[in-house]
């Protein structure tokens, strides 16, 4: 009975171990997966609100994590908007307003131009791994696909959302599809990737459905097409003189 | 006495003189009862007001018991007016609001004058020119004549040493006239005060002792009927 | 008889035109009176709506913390309310205190989300300082936590219901998100368009496990016996916690409030005044009237000896008595009107309904009558009239008394 008892803690403790270090392993490989030095795209978004869907397309510019550029291209009524990202800080310019402003404060937390997506979720810039302790809760099959499911509770108190479930690909070692959780427990919001392309030596995310939890019949596809990894960006393009050029 | 010499009286219409008096010499007595008679147009109201110290002559002095009007300032000639001057009016121009009473009452209301004084005075004055039951009717309640005697009490009710009545019969029938100027000359006699008035009624200058005819501005006549006449 | 007499019987010549003067004098002043009543009485409810639901008399803060109004920063909160509360428990004059936490929040109902002002309030105490309590007008108080109370308007845009579920969800103050679901247990008409449009009451315990705040609250709000005397307790509050608080009044904290309706005072006193000066020209077209059908009288009371003063004096007494007149009858319309106003108030509601208005109040607004301001609206409106009735008189005194009696 003793040692049947202890052999069973030593067990536990092994495997919690094992599946501990393999989880940290597999979000390392997602981390790197997505952290590409810079990145250009066309990106159409797909906004679906109780039985209405709307289309918006921009293009984007990212170098690392720290700095992103998107201008709008339709529709009309869209063209012309631009957003700057540098680090943890957001501009927005409407073209009618003639002037950037900064999205600050409690405004990161409101939609992106109607979608399901928050100025927060762009801001996101760090490593998972440094936010998020990890733990292998499983497999299971997504899509035909086998994932690792990721339970991840933050270890860091600045970060947006508590904790994070994640499904990760076994054979590309990309998220197909991870949920958000609030502090509470509450789902906010579930992120799923359908479709990934090989390029230049990453496997980069294409088809992206985000839905935020706290509402009915909502959801926001981003379709990224033309993108180009590893390519030589202007800095000038990530300066608020290039976002306010007429 | 009231005496004018070489009393000039020139209007300015736009650019023009327009000589409305050319040089009175005129010498009225206290106590009398004179007319200026003449033709509308003559220069009678001019005189009259210039006289009474509403007007000043362009040329030449007023003198009122020895005193040069013509060198009074505007609120001397008004104290003047006030205390020793009654007008009487060929519009009779009573106040239309207020009852004969206060009419007559209006010129005291400048003076200083005991209240129950001044009332025995109005009374006593208004049943003197026959309106002793017309008391509190107002203007437009009594006859032309009424209304003249109303005046003529008002005039009179200062005691003022002289009356300037400008053609007061003028919008009167003929027989109220007569009875108007009965009752000037009455008055005339009993108060002594100067009655000089205007007119260009034959009729009415028949009750007057002394008739000054005016004609363009001059006199061209200056006749007093002997004592015991008219 | 006097002149007054003389002027007495002038203003009844012409009894119309007398009245018609007076009346446009009377709608210009009762249309003042009408609203400062109505301005007094906004305000009056606006200082009510603020004192018993959103500030009470005398808030304590973090240091800086207001001055970040608007925003509610969750990093100078005050972090230990027990030690504030017991320091001030004992200074004479203070009725009651409760803490409350105020936060920028979203709510959903599933379908719609909205953005919210989210305030945690002491279910025991806060009934005691603030009026929410009787403002349930269905379903009941907070009970505990996952209760939530919302207002009217916020209840019926997103068709929320007693017994109905709401998420509300925020940034900790760790920027973490976190969301809870609740239950809505009462319905809130307080008449204060913040509370009824915009906010979503949690008990307070909840809010500050929502916010990742401890012990911390956002403020400390004082009621006292003295709503009218406040700067002495306030001093002495402000003493007892230090200079690591801020304490403020009611008063100051609505300054700007209480300034944008001293302008819309002015402007509507403008408004007003046009009123007035077109009954003031009344009283001049009336008066020249006056003046010029009896030039030949005044030269008649010129010819007597009267000086221009006596006439001058008839004049001012004619135009004074019209502007007595007319001010007492504005008066009166303007006091029966205010008490109207008292009584039963003025609905806005149908004006108001889609506007975003930061005033504080209801909108069926009630007066409130200043006696004083009656009065000087009186005198206003005889002085006026004796002031503009100099400029036709004027006339009547630069005529010689020749030419006045030429005139025909
Ligand atoms: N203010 C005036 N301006 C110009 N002319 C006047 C004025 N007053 C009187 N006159 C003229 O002076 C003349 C004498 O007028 P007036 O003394 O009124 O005569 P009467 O009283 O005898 O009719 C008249 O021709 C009249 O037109
Ligand atoms: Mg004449």
């Amino acid at each position: 009975m003793k040692i049947t008892g202890k052999f069973l803690v030593c067990t536990l403790i092994s495997t919690a171990i094992l599946s501990a270090q393999t989880g940290m392993e597999i979000l390392e490989k997602v981390d790197d997966n997505t952290v590409v030095t810079s990145s250009s795209y066309r990106a159409r978004m797909t906004i679906s609100l109780g039985g209405t869907i709307r289309e918006k397309e921009f293009t984007g510019y990212a170098v690392g994590k720290e700095f992103a550029y998107m201008e709008f291209t339709y529709p009309a009524r869209d063209k012309g908007t631009r957003f700057l990202k540098i680090g943890d800080e957001i501009w927005m310019y409407i073209p009618a307003v003639e002037r950037a402003t900064k999205i600050a404060g409690h405004m990161l937390r409101q939609s992106m131009m109607g979608s399901d997506f928050s100025y927060d979720d762009i801001v996101e810039n760090r490593r998972l791994i440094e936010l998020y302790d990890v733990e292998l809760i499983g497999t299971e099959e997504i899509d035909g696909k086998e994932c690792y499911v990721l339970q991840m509770m933050a270890k860091v108190t600045e970060v947006n959302y508590y904790s994070r479930k994640m499904w990760v690909d076994k054979n590309m070692y990309a998220a197909v599809k991870v949920e958000l959780y609030a502090k509470s427990g509450k789902l906010l919001k579930e992120v799923s990737i359908s479709d990934f392309k090989r390029i230049s030596g990453y496997t980069f995310p294409t088809e992206i459905k985000m839905i935020n939890k706290l509402r009915q019949n909502t959801y926001t596809e981003l379709t990224l097409e033309d993108v180009e990894l590893d390519i030589k960006i202007p800095d000038r393009i990530f300066t608020k003189a290039y976002l306010e050029r007429k | 006495m009231v005496e004018a010499i070489d009393l000039h009286k020139d209007y300015k219409i736009g650019k023009v003189l327009f000589p409305a008096l050319r040089g009175i010499d005129i010498k009225i007595e206290n106590g009398e009862f004179t007319a200026i008679a003449g033709p509308s147009g003559s220069g009678k109201t001019t005189l009259l007001n210039i006289i009474g110290c509403l007007d000043v002559p362009t040329k030449g002095k007023i003198l009122i018991d020895g005193t040069d009007i013509s060198e009074l300032g505007s609120k001397e000639k008004a104290e003047l007016r006030k205390n020793q001057i009654g007008f009487v009016f060929q519009t009779f121009n009573l106040i239309p609001v207020l009852t004969a009473y206060e009419n007559v009452e209006l010129p005291l209301i400048l003076l200083d004058m005991k209240t129950d004084k001044r009332e025995a005075k109005i009374v006593a004055l208004l049943e003197e020119v026959g309106l002793g039951e017309f008391i509190n009717r107002r203007p437009n309640e009594m006859s032309g004549g009424q209304q003249q005697r109303v005046a003529i009490a008002r005039a009179l009710v200062k005691d003022p040493s002289m009356v300037l009545a400008d053609e007061p019969t003028a919008n009167l029938d003929s027989t109220t006239a007569k009875e108007i100027l009965a009752l000037m000359q009455e008055l005339n006699a009993k108060h002594k005060t100067t009655f000089i008035f205007s007119t260009h009624d034959q009729l009415v200058m028949d009750y007057s002792r002394r008739t000054v005819n005016l004609r363009d501005g001059r006199i061209v006549e200056d006749k007093t009927k002997p004592r015991g006449q008219g | 008889m006097k002149i007054v007499n003389i002027a007495w019987r002038n203003i009844f010549r012409h009894t119309r035109r007398t009245i018609i003067t007076a009346a446009a004098i009377s709608v210009g002043l009762s249309s003042m009176i009408f609203m400062n009543t109505m301005m007094n009485g906004a305000d009056k409810m606006a200082s009510r709506n603020i004192i018993d639901f959103e500030t009470s008399h005398i808030e304590i803060f973090a240091e800086g913390y207001y001055r970040e109004e608007g925003v509610f920063p969750l990093d100078t909160i005050i972090e230990n309310p027990a030690s504030i509360t017991d320091k001030i428990r004992k200074i004479p004059g203070i009725k009651g205190i409760t803490p409350r936490v105020k936060f920028q929040a979203r709510i959903s109902d599933g379908i719609d989300e909205l953005p919210v002002l989210g305030m945690g309030v002491d279910i025991e105490n806060d009934n005691g300082i603030f009026r929410i309590g009787e403002s349930v007008v269905a379903g009941a108080f907070l009970q505990g936590e996952g209760d939530v109370l919302v207002g009217e308007n916020l209840a019926s845009d997103l068709g929320l219901d007693v017994g109905s579920y709401i998420t509300i969800i925020t940034k900790d103050r760790n920027g973490t998100y976190n969301a809870y679901d609740l239950t809505v247990s009462g319905i809130i008409n307080t008449g204060h368009p913040l509370f009824d449009r915009n906010m979503a009451i949690i008990a307070i315990t909840q809010a500050q496990d929502l916010l990742a705040l401890g012990q911390g609250v956002t403020e400390i709000c004082i009621r006292t016996n003295a709503e009218n005397k406040l700067e002495p307790l306030k001093e002495r509050i402000s003493q007892e916690v230090g200079s690591d608080y801020e304490v403020l009044t009611w008063k100051e904290m609505n300054a700007a409030i209480f300034e944008i309706s001293g302008f819309k005072r002015a402007g509507q006193f403008m408004i007003a005044l046009v009123v007035v000066i077109i009954a003031a020209v009344g009283i001049v077209n009336t008066m020249l009237m006056a003046v010029m059908e009896r030039i030949p009288e005044i030269g008649t009371l010129k010819a007597m000896g009267f000086s221009n003063k006596g006439i001058v004096k008839m004049f001012i007494y004619e135009g004074g008595m019209i502007g007595v007149f007319g001010s007492l009858l504005g008066c009166l319309f303007g006091l029966l009107i205010s008490l109207y106003l008292v009584h039963v108030g003025l609905d806005f509601s149908s004006v108001f309904e889609n506007m975003d208005i930061v005033y504080p109040m209801k909108f069926i607004i009630k007066g409130e009558i200043d006696y004083l301001n009656l009065l000087y609206v009186f005198l206003f409106g005889v002085f006026v009239s004796v002031l503009v009735t100099l400029w036709p008189v004027r006339r009547a005194t630069r005529l010689e008394a020749v030419d006045a009696l030429r005139h025909v």
